[in-house]
């Protein structure tokens, strides 16, 4: 009998004693160290159990309160605990307060977990368990999750039909670092978040956020977020601290392959920090997302504006979960009110980037700018949204016309990768907004500061083209077609620039510049390759050297739409490689030689000013060095050249003209008097280049003077070809009234005045600011003599008044 | 002189006589307001709070949402109580009733003044002096509440000096402090800010009473009367304060706002302390010295424009400083309590201008100081004193001197008048418009809805717009100063091209936009699209 007592003893000691304190490895975000329960009500059974973890320090603690009377004795926490009516308490160092208190109950709705954090800055929540449970910091739970189906997890899968409810300056969505201090904790949620599992496979498939801020409507943040992942592949949630979607971090996005548990506690604060993905954004490689400023309804449904959307497409159809394809389309619709200066056009911005190789780098880049209406619907769970469907956006973008810039990524030693696609574009995108929008007539910057080893092009500004490739045979590059210019920073002050001279859809002159030596002793080192229909130019100012070969090299070798799927992606990927050579791209010379044909070599000569001429033909200036000496097929035109600068022109035949300057004159075309000061009358500039050398590089300064005044009228960079005549409009309002003289004059590149003309316009008096005109403006009678009588006739009665009332005299006392 | 000996020694007017004479007055400068311009005008503030009257009677709430007055609600109430009971529509009442309101500040001025000066011919005089200050006809001129909250003002000084000379008879007293602090309560609900600068000036003069009856020899001073003055003034004082606390706080929380937006402890000091009031944008208090230059065509205008200010600045402090001098030193006592009121007053007044314009300088930026009608409203009667105990060696002295005065004062109110009206000829501050233009707006309304249209250097034309069409949306977006992104339609009048040549400023439309609206006098031009995306 004692025996059995004592050994019942020993058990009940094992039973009620802590676990031995060794430290149970788990994949999940904390470590166990121990677990032991509580029965403080003499039931009978435990209604308390103890877990000894880390989780945000060494030494942590949860305690477990059971509410349904159902607590089991075990030593498996997940056995002896539940997430159905039990109230969960997070202990930040064991030290007996609460950081964090999750309450979960059943209700109608279905199971709802509530969590509970510091709301009074303490870093501790404040709380009773018994005889109640009453929680004091706030009335308010901060994050509310409910589950309508009545499960959080089951064997085998989680459940991710949630609707969560966010209250307080917790960042529940992408924007709302923007909107934060107009986040409240006050019982009114400012976030609320779906989730969907609409393949009940257990993984979420789709998420939105609503976001509402008690900020301006008209600030820019988005309020509604919406994502999908189309293939149904979110990982599995890994890292919790019990709970299947409580963890720790500061990261809002999910990353590439690794789903964190969304609800972040930060332990050190006390506070719920964030409420971040479900489903990732960008971290997968068929999901899309929509963060739009309007906020579609039930009821109606509006337009989308911002990234709408923004989608992933695995065009190499591996599920590596790293997209090859990236669309982000920023949609602006009609009278947006979050945009300044917005008309009554859809425009958009669009970001289209590809991995070509499938080598988890972005190859390739355009940057689209249009205005095209968009009709589409687009259905979603809950709303439905007037935004192109991520299924179609690859092909509604290459089916129409743009204004466009392309970059490749050409610096093979770095692999370039972001989350988003290429970022770097050679436009400046507000400006170019602005000017998309019609609310700016200056042309958007076009900078050729991308980093080294981005070649990028861009197309007119003024003309929209469907944003075709071509693989040029010069270079054995992709281009853009209809590029009118381009650049490529190779680094070491070298760079190699494209120019579109004719205007067809090809480039037609590859230009490498090389900036050597220093302040003293600087020179620039070029080397030019012009492409005709029937010629190569080449010239390399190093060597002193010009050729002309005859050949024709056909402008493209293939011409392709960027990849929408994965067939035409690989299609690409073939031609690429059947055609990509491994071309040096400091050396156009190899280039040029290339192709064979007559040629014409120039020694000791040098080529500036390429150009096309209106006959369908081409003209250069070349300098003829001291030790010229021609060679080869038409070397008979250049024998005996003296040193000098010659016109070459090409039409049928070579023809050589020696060069004599430009002969510039300017001729002001000015009303020479006027009466009024506001009226306005066309004016301008006319300048005539009398010479066949071309005048290229000049400035034109204008100016208006009025005795010692000095008002800018206008400073412009212009050029004007050999034999031909340019137009400037002058805008000038003069402001005061009498004789000005606008003097123009024209400066070439080095400041030096090469043109200067003048007149005089006078300006005669106008009854603008006379007083009787601005009186009989302002007078609702129209008669300017009102005021005055009225004034008059105030003036006379006060004056009247006054002597009236003033105080009479006084007689003169007399003293006896 | 005692009180008595102010009393004119010939036959007086009827104090009811009097009344009329400076209603007339008043009603006088209404009339040239009104026929000025014919109500083609519009004014920033004017059309500011023809918003916030037509937000409170569409929302029939006292606290709406949007486009309400932060600093108090009681001229939006006055406003929508005349519209209901009359069927004016807003427009109508701010560019008519609320000038011809302005004469309403007539009888509590000609009451205060007659306790101050002590005859009804002497606040007839101080009427008629207050009626040539330029900066306190600009703000009758308005739709704004000042003309109240002085108003208001002027009836709480009476009521409060009243109710210290009715401490015998309990039932008047009585009465007197209710509608004394009614009437505080008042100026509160119009103008917090300023009610509350306001009560400190009140108590401010009472330290400023108590300094002077305590330097005083015991034989003159009436100790008794003394006593009680002092303690009425704190106990007053501390009440006004409390009702203030108790509006801002409680009562009225947009008032809080209004505080929150100055940032430093300085600026809300300074707000609640001094003549200033809290602008809504930090920056968009504009300064005034600084703009002198610009807002008239010379600073030779301003001065002749600004002349009364000035000679009642001088003079008053000339008196003001003559009698704190003679009693200070004990040569001369104060003839009587009012006169020690006066000096009170006029000194706590003058104190806070002068703090608040260190204010507007050292602080600025939040904080918009208003200039002078305080501190007028108790220069003229301490002048008028002056002038009416005047007592020059000769009769022909006296004479020639008062139709010298009479000329001068005739000529001020013409300068007065010209400078509260922002006359144009001297002005470049515009307020009137042209119907043509109005005419235009209608048009765009039409042709250009969702759409931009410059409408001049400032708010005139918008303001205008408003004020003609009862604040009722456009759909056409009116775009006023520099021009606004997507703008491309300009509104541009013979008013808006003499306006440009006045100021030196080019009209913001290029040579070559088309004429796309014409009548005569108004032209709408729309600039030619330089890219494919322009329309």
């Amino acid at each position: 009998m004692q025996r059995w007592f004592l050994i019942g003893l020993l058990l009940l000691a094992v039973h009620l004693t802590p676990a031995a304190a060794h430290a149970e490895l788990s994949a999940e975000g904390m470590t166990l160290l121990g677990i032991r329960q509580q029965d403080t009500t003499g039931a009978g059974r435990p209604n308390v159990t103890i877990i000894d973890a880390a989780f945000a320090t060494e030494r942590d603690q949860v305690r477990v309160y059971d509410r349904g009377q159902n607590m089991v004795a075990s030593d498996d926490w997940r056995i002896a605990t539940d997430f159905t009516d039990d109230v969960w308490v997070f202990d930040v160092g064991a030290d007996g307060t609460a950081q964090l208190i999750i309450t979960f109950q059943q209700t109608d709705e279905g199971l709802v977990a509530e969590l509970w954090d510091d709301r009074t800055g303490d870093g501790r929540v404040l709380h009773q368990i018994e005889p109640t449970l009453e929680l004091l910091d706030s009335p308010f739970p901060t994050v509310r999750v409910l589950a309508r189906d009545g499960w959080w997890q089951r064997a085998d899968r989680s459940n991710f039909n949630l609707h969560l409810t966010v209250d307080g300056p917790v960042r529940a969505s992408f924007a709302a670092p923007a909107f934060l201090e107009f986040l409240r904790h006050d019982g009114e949620p400012d976030f609320t978040i779906t989730v969907r599992d609409t393949t009940n496979s257990g993984r979420p498939d789709w998420q939105w956020v609503d976001a509402w801020p008690k900020a301006p409507e008209t600030s820019g943040p988005a309020r509604l977020e919406a994502i999908q992942n189309v293939a149904d592949d979110e990982y599995p949630i890994t890292g919790s601290i019990f709970w299947y979607l409580l963890g720790s971090g500061e990261q809002y996005n999910k990353d590439y392959l690794i789903s964190p548990p969304p609800i972040k506690m930060d332990w050190t604060t006390g506070r719920l920090a964030i409420v971040g993905e479900f489903v990732a954004s960008r971290f997968n490689d068929d999901v899309w997302f929509m963060y739009s400023q309007y906020r579609p309804t039930p009821a109606e449904a509006g337009p989308a504006s911002f990234e709408s959307p923004f989608g992933f497409y695995d065009l190499a159809q591996d599920n590596d979960g790293y997209p090859e394809l990236q669309v982000r389309m920023v949609a602006n619709p009609p009278r947006n009110l979050y945009i300044t200066g917005s008309n009554d056009s859809w425009t958009q911005q669009i970001r289209y980037s590809w991995d070509q190789a499938n080598t988890t780098t972005w190859d390739y880049k355009l940057e689209l700018f249009g205005q095209h209406p968009i009709e589409t619907i687009t259905h979603l769970p809950d709303f439905a949204v007037q935004m192109i469907a991520y299924e179609q956006l690859p092909q509604w973008v290459v089916e129409r016309e743009w204004s466009i810039d392309f970059v490749a990524v050409e610096n093979t030693d770095l692999p370039y990768w972001t989350s988003e696609g290429i970022y770097e574009t050679p436009t400046d995108t507000r400006q170019m907004l602005d000017y998309n929008l019609g609310n700016s007539a200056e042309r958007p910057r076009r900078s050729v500061d991308l980093p080294v080893g981005m070649r990028h092009e861009s197309t007119d500004l003024e003309q929209t083209y469907q944003p075709y490739l071509y693989f040029s045979p010069i270079d054995g590059k992709l281009h853009l077609r209809h590029a009118t210019q381009g650049a490529w920073d190779l680094g070491d002050a070298r760079a190699l620039y494209y120019a579109n001279l004719n205007g067809d859809a090809y480039l037609d002159q590859w230009l490498w510049l090389q900036n050597t030596g220093d302040a003293d002793n600087y020179r620039t080192i070029s080397r030019q390759l012009n492409v005709t229909d029937a010629h190569l130019i080449y010239s390399d100012s190093a060597v002193e050297q010009v050729q002309l070969r005859a050949v024709a090299v056909p402008p493209s070798l293939f011409e392709t739409l960027p990849p929408t799927n994965h067939a035409e992606w690989q299609q690409l990927g073939s031609q690429l490689a059947q055609h990509q050579r491994d071309l040096d791209p400091h050396d156009l010379r190899a280039k040029f030689n290339q192709f064979a044909g007559d040629t014409l070599t120039l020694n000791g000569a040098r080529l500036r000013d390429f150009r096309f001429t209106d006959a369908g033909g081409f003209r250069f200036v070349l300098t003829a060095l001291p030790h010229f000496s021609p060679r080869g097929a038409d070397a008979a035109l250049f024998a005996g050249l003296a040193p000098g600068e010659y016109l070459v022109a090409y039409t049928d035949q070579l023809q050589i003209t020696p060069l004599p300057p430009p002969d510039l004159t300017l001729t002001l075309h000015l009303a020479a008097q006027g009466d009024t000061l506001s009226r306005l009358a066309p004016r301008g500039i006319e300048l005539s280049n009398a010479e066949i050398a071309d005048a290229n590089g000049l400035t034109l300064y204008v100016e208006a003077q009025q005795g010692e005044q000095r008002v800018p009228v206008l400073e412009q960079r212009v050029g004007v070809h050999g034999m031909d005549q340019q137009w400037v409009a002058l805008d000038w309002q003069p402001t005061q009234l009498g004789a000005w003289t606008i003097v123009a004059r024209l400066f070439d590149q080095d400041q030096q005045q090469v043109a200067q003309t003048q007149q005089t316009v006078t300006l005669g008096a106008n009854a603008a600011t006379a007083p009787a005109h601005i009186l009989h403006l302002s007078s609702n009678t129209r008669v300017w003599w009102q005021a005055p009588v009225l004034l008059l006739v105030i003036g006379g009665v006060i004056a009247l008044i006054f002597s009236r009332l003033a105080p009479p005299a006084r007689p003169t006392e007399h003293t006896p | 002189m005692s009180q008595h000996q102010l009393h004119e020694t010939d036959r007086p007017l009827p104090a009811t006589l009097h009344l009329l004479i400076a209603l007339g007055l008043g009603l006088l400068f209404a009339s040239y307001v009104l026929l000025r311009y014919g109500g083609l005008w519009g004014e920033g503030d004017t059309t500011t709070f023809a918003f916030a009257i037509q937000q409170m009677i569409s929302s029939e709430q006292l606290i709406p949402d949007v486009n309400r007055y932060a600093n108090g609600y009681g001229y939006q109430v006055l406003a929508t109580f005349l519209s209901q009971i009359s069927g004016a529509p807003i427009g109508f009442i701010q560019r008519y009733a609320a000038i011809l309101l302005a004469i309403w500040i007539i009888p509590p001025a000609w009451l205060l003044y007659r306790e101050l000066v002590g005859s009804a011919r002497g606040a007839t005089l101080a009427t008629l002096f207050l009626l040539v200050q330029p900066e306190l006809l600009f703000v009758l001129s308005r739709g704004t509440h000042e003309k109240f909250t002085r108003g208001l003002m002027l009836l709480s000084l009476f009521l409060l000096i009243r109710s210290l000379r009715s401490t015998d008879r309990l039932s008047r007293f009585a009465s007197l402090i209710i509608c004394f602090y009614l009437c505080i309560y008042a100026v509160i609900a119009f103008n917090t800010f300023l009610a509350n600068s306001f009560v400190l000036a009140v108590l401010l003069a009472l330290v400023l009473c108590w300094v002077v009856i305590r330097e005083q020899p015991l034989s003159l001073r009436p100790a008794a009367q003394a006593g009680v003055l002092v303690q009425r003034l704190l106990f007053t004082s501390v009440i006004c304060l409390i009702l203030v606390f108790a509006f801002i706080f409680y009562i009225y929380p947009p008032a809080q706002i209004s505080l929150r937006v100055l940032t430093t402890i300085a600026e809300r000091s300074a707000a609640l302390i001094l003549d200033v009031e809290p602008v809504p944008l930090a920056g968009d208090a504009i300064n005034p010295y600084a703009t002198i230059d610009s807002a008239w065509i010379s600073r030779e205008a301003y001065v002749l424009l600004t002349l009364s200010n000035w000679l009642l600045l001088g003079a008053s402090a000339s008196i003001w400083l003559w009698q704190t001098l003679a009693w200070g030193l004990g040569r001369r006592a104060p003839p009587d309590p009012a006169a020690v009121l006066l000096w009170a007053f006029y000194g706590a007044f003058a104190i806070q201008g002068a703090l608040s314009i260190l204010a507007d300088f050292s602080i600025g930026g939040n904080l918009q100081h208003r200039v002078f009608p305080s501190f007028t409203l108790l220069a003229v009667p301490l002048i008028t004193r002056a002038v009416i105990q005047w007592q020059p060696p000769t009769p022909s002295i006296q004479r020639s001197a008062y139709a010298t005065l009479a000329l001068v004062l005739g000529l001020l109110a013409i300068l007065s008048t010209l400078k509260a009206t922002n006359e144009p000829v001297l002005s470049n501050k515009w307020i009137f418009y042209h119907p043509s233009e109005l005419q235009a707006i209608t048009w765009a309304d039409t042709h250009l809805a969702e759409r931009g249209l410059w409408v001049g250097f400032d708010e005139r034309l918008i303001a205008g717009d408003a004020l003609a069409t009862d604040v009722q949306p456009r759909a056409v977006r009116l775009d006023g100063w520099a021009v606004e992104a997507g703008t491309r339609s300009f509104l541009i009048s013979d008013v808006i091209r003499s306006r440009g040549t006045r100021l030196g400023v080019p009209l913001p439309i290029t040579n070559d936009a088309a004429i796309t609206y014409d009548n005569g006098i108004t032209q709408i031009y729309r600039l030619r699209p330089e890219t494919p995306y322009q329309r």
